[in-house]
């Protein structure tokens, strides 16, 4: 028997509604106050987003990473619309636009958002209108839950590994190899030892 | 910030009592003007929560609703509505979707008509000590029962339920230690039983957190149409839980002679020394009510079946010295219960997901025999928790602390008492559920070296789920009269 | 488009929006929810993905702006986090991963696409690749939580992982040294292959 098997073909999970396997989708879009963007800049948003996007880049070491259940996430600024020849859209305002994947359900992790990220969460979504604060968390998830679409088709490649998991994973593998390597060449006495003391110092990452 | 308002809070939310025994009563109401009747006879006599003078009445009656209830007695559409999905949806459908009651745990094995349309008022009477013994609850179910009947409410189920003499649950563990401290009520806290600080104390939970009406951790207080019937009120979760007593005792004595190999002591540990250390292990407490954190090796690990330990101390955390779980496991039950500051952040991943926990075994205790077989007796527990909101509390400590190991980096990792719903009976992996995830086949208990035991089939199965809404006095007197 | 800012080390946060035909939206919903395998398994570039239908801006929250933005059409929100396996990969994305979309997957392509304003067909393949590089949406920051991995990395390092704690726990009670060894080397060999 397989322990944990991640790699249940994709295809045979519940693929809409915002989740695949144990990961979920989360796709916001909210309009920005105008006067963080002076026509024709996008300035202050920009800066705010520099700023806060130094702490992310600090992948492992930042609040982001070690709460460990994002995958992926973007944020972008639209001001304007891809033109196709459909009839003109008129952004007088720009639309903020998050996008995420993650693990874990919305109401663990919406205190992660309001208790630990509440800078990150306050620069970036108090651009936009109507953002209440994310504390008390129960207004941000309504502001949330508003302004959210659902996917008609979300597709994970590995649904059912969660960050976490995978984190742990890409660490262990080096150093797995590192030990079967050397595994051949030592006598069974040693390697009965040396594969005790591997399985102690991994068991973090299992 | 002023105090609780303890006379309008049915007591059973901030009280133990230590009962004796207990009587759930679940009733269907046949028609709104009775069904009023009915609670408005009960809101002159339920129990509140007020510290009583002298020793306290014998049997104290509690009343709680569900909101097939509600709609049943008669409250108005613009407060139903007002109400949160997770507890105004049904609740068979939900334990399948959320709870994971599949198998024999499935709602169509459950106790006739708990958890369906038809469970509109259950009546917990609960006999304190020193009032002479079952009897008292049951005079006082007896007494209950006349009146509903008076007023054409029937009675759907009567579950009974009793401590044993030595206060523990079924599988032998002293149970009901580690209830969150609360802030406003007049018993002093203790420490270990609130949110970590910093410097090593502890404070108390926001009240709202537990009773409606008050600011929680995050500020917030109830509002909107159902803000007077929620008042003082809080959210209970009814979930009888039948344990195979004699499968998991085998099961455990098993897995720990396997523990022992690896453990390899020298000299060896004796079967039943290794029983208890496993069991240790895998709950987070000795038998007896002391956390393994505190008492890595326990002085006397024979004698676990005696008297619990009265009040063990709670006043501990697991960081740093604990962060790679070789003294409690990560996995531990009580540790994915309320992990504490294990989740980082001083506590604060944990704070918002706290619940009390009232229950009581139901069933006669069965005492250890080697060898000894399933006596076809159902017993287990009725487990009951309180909490202002149980989608964020009771559902987040089911489905993502128990059901799953992912936040502890354990990924599928399931708890071992509630036991592995991915494995079927015959040891083979389950078919995966909606969400894919099959079973690890272990459970790990992290050490010098670590030790893996083998995924087991569940042990617990869910007899019957209920969601309630247990009012304030007050609220429960404005319903009898309409007025909701 | 910021190009910059959709990329994070070799990974490229694609997304796009393009209008879909008036009256084509109830078509497009049927058939999305009709898609049991997903047509992004055959991209092995590809971590996650969606396709959002985006019928309308939302404003009836609270504090909403009195006079909303009002979309005039309905849009196809589509979105993917590729990754590439090397620098030079990285650098040409995402025009190779747009160009591979007309060729792996041409009929689901027509079938999404063929929904939207301007589509040019799978017939004609570089026109696909530059009409969905025209839709394309620039992203100001991309937070990725496992720097550089690819969909391959990640699945193989988890496969290792998972067949080690199998191993580890089948083998427990082995005390033979020699045995143990012996199993080892013989398994681990075909881990993660």
């Amino acid at each position: 028997m397989t322990s944990g098997s991640f790699l249940i073909p994709p295809e045979v999970l519940d693929e809409s509604l915002n989740h695949c396997g144990r990961t979920r989708a989360m796709t916001i879009y909210t309009p920005i106050k105008p006067w963080y963007m002076p026509p024709g800049s996008a300035l202050l948003v920009r800066l705010i987003f520099w700023v806060v996007g130094i702490q992310l880049r600090r992948n492992g070491s930042g609040n982001i990473g070690r709460l460990s259940f994002i995958h992926f996430a973007r944020w972008g600024i639209i001001r304007r619309i891809p033109d196709f020849g459909q009839p003109r859209e008129r952004l007088r305002r720009p639309m903020f636009m998050f996008e995420s994947n993650y693990n874990g359900s919305f109401d663990a992790y919406i205190d992660a958002f309001s208790h630990i990220l509440t800078s990150g969460m306050t620069w970036f979504w108090g651009t936009s209108y109507g953002f209440p604060k994310p504390i008390p968390v129960t207004r941000f998830m309504d502001y949330i839950h508003a302004n959210e679409f659902i996917t008609s088709h979300y597709y994970s490649a590995y649904p059912t590994a969660s960050t976490t998991m995978i984190v742990s994973a890409l660490a262990f593998e080096p150093e797995h190899e590192k030990f079967r390597q050397a595994a051949a060449s030592l006598s069974p006495d040693e390697f009965a030892a040396a594969y005790k003391q591997f399985l102690t110092e991994e068991q973090d990452k299992l | 910030m002023g105090g609780l308002e303890l006379n309008d809070i049915q007591g059973d939310i901030l009280r133990g009592y230590r009962a004796v025994s207990g009587a759930y009563l679940f009733f269907e109401v046949a028609d709104a003007a009775g069904g009023r009747a009915l609670l408005g006879e009960l809101a002159g006599e339920v129990q509140n929560a007020a510290p009583w003078k002298g020793r306290g009445p014998a049997a104290a009656v509690n009343v709680a609703i569900t909101y097939d209830g509600l709609r049943a007695v008669g409250v108005r559409e613009e407060v139903l509505r007002s109400l949160p999905p997770v507890f105004t949806g049904p609740m068979r459908k939900r334990a399948v979707e959320m709870l994971d009651d599949k198998g024999l745990s499935a709602p169509e094995h459950w106790d006739e008509g708990i958890g369906t349309e038809r469970s509109h008022i259950l009546v917990t009477i609960k006999a304190l000590a020193g009032a002479g013994d079952e009897q008292s609850s049951t005079a006082k179910a007896d007494e209950v029962l006349a009146r509903a009947q008076a007023h054409g409410v029937r009675l759907l189920w009567q579950q009974d339920a009793c401590w044993n003499p030595t206060r523990r649950e079924h599988f032998g563990w002293a149970d009901g230690l580690g209830q969150p401290s609360i802030e406003g009520t007049p018993w002093p806290s203790k420490p270990g039983q609130g949110v970590p600080l910093k410097n090593g104390g502890w404070r108390d939970l926001k009240a709202g957190e537990f009773i409606h009406g008050y600011p929680d951790e995050d500020g917030d207080v109830v509002a909107g149409p159902a803000a007077g019937l929620l008042r003082n009120g809080t959210y209970m979760v009814y979930r009888k839980l039948y344990q195979d007593i004699v499968g998991f005792r085998e099961q455990l004595y098993e897995d720990a002679q396997k523990y022992g190999a690896t453990l390899a002591h020298d000299p060896p540990l004796s079967p039943d020394h290794l029983y208890e250390l496993l069991g240790a292990k895998v709950v987070g407490r000795w038998r007896d009510g002391h956390a393994i954190e505190l008492v890595p090796e326990h002085p006397n690990p024979l004698k676990l079946g005696d008297e619990a330990v009265e009040q063990p101390s709670n006043d501990f955390r697991y960081l740093p010295q604990d962060a790679n779980g070789f003294t409690c496991p990560k996995g531990a039950h009580i540790r994915r219960c309320n992990p504490r500051d294990a989740l980082g952040w001083d506590g604060q991943m944990s704070m918002r997901h706290r619940i009390i926990r009232r229950g009581m075994p139901y069933g006669p205790y069965l005492e250890f025999e080697p060898g000894q077989q399933d006596d076809g007796v159902d017993r287990g527990l009725v487990f009951i928790a309180f909490n202002a909101a149980i989608d964020r509390q009771f559902e987040i400590i089911q489905r993502q602390w128990l059901d799953d190991g992912n936040v502890f980096g354990l990924g599928n990792d399931k708890d071992y008492l509630l036991g592995d719903r991915g494995i079927t009976d015959d040891g083979k992996p389950a078919e995966p559920g909606p969400d894919g995830r099959v079973s690890t086949g272990r459970v790990m208990i992290q050490g010098s070296p670590p030790h893996f035991v083998e995924a087991r089939p569940p042990v617990v199965r869910t007899k019957a789920c209920e969601y309630l809404l247990t009012p304030g006095i007050a609220a429960l007197r404005a319903l009898a009269a309409g007025r909701v | 488009m910021n190009a910059k800012g959709n990329r994070s080390g070799r990974a490229y946060a694609v997304t796009s929006m393009t209008p879909i035909v008036k009256g084509r939206e109830a078509s497009l919903l049927a058939y999305l929810d009709g898609l049991t395998t997903s047509p992004f398994t055959k991209f092995d570039e590809v971590h996650f993905a969606r396709w959002v239908v985006i019928d309308q801006w939302k404003f009836s929250w609270p504090r909403a702006p009195k006079r909303p933005l009002q979309l005039k059409s309905h849009y196809l929100l589509f979105s993917a986090a590729v990754t590439a396996p090397d620098d030079a990969g990285a650098q040409r994305l995402p025009q190779t991963f747009l160009r591979r979309i007309p060729a792996l997957v041409p009929d689901v392509a027509d079938a999404v696409w063929g929904h939207c304003v301007g589509y040019p067909g799978s017939g004609d393949p570089g026109g696909v690749a530059a009409y969905l590089e025209r839709s394309l949406l620039s992203t100001v920051l991309f937070y990725v939580g496992y720097p550089d991995a690819t969909v391959q990395d990640v699945r193989r390092a988890i496969a290792v992982r998972d067949s080690f704690v199998d191993f580890a726990r089948t083998h427990q009670g082995v005390t033979n040294p020699a045995q143990l060894q012996q199993d080892y080397i013989a398994e681990a060999a075909t881990w993660g292959a």
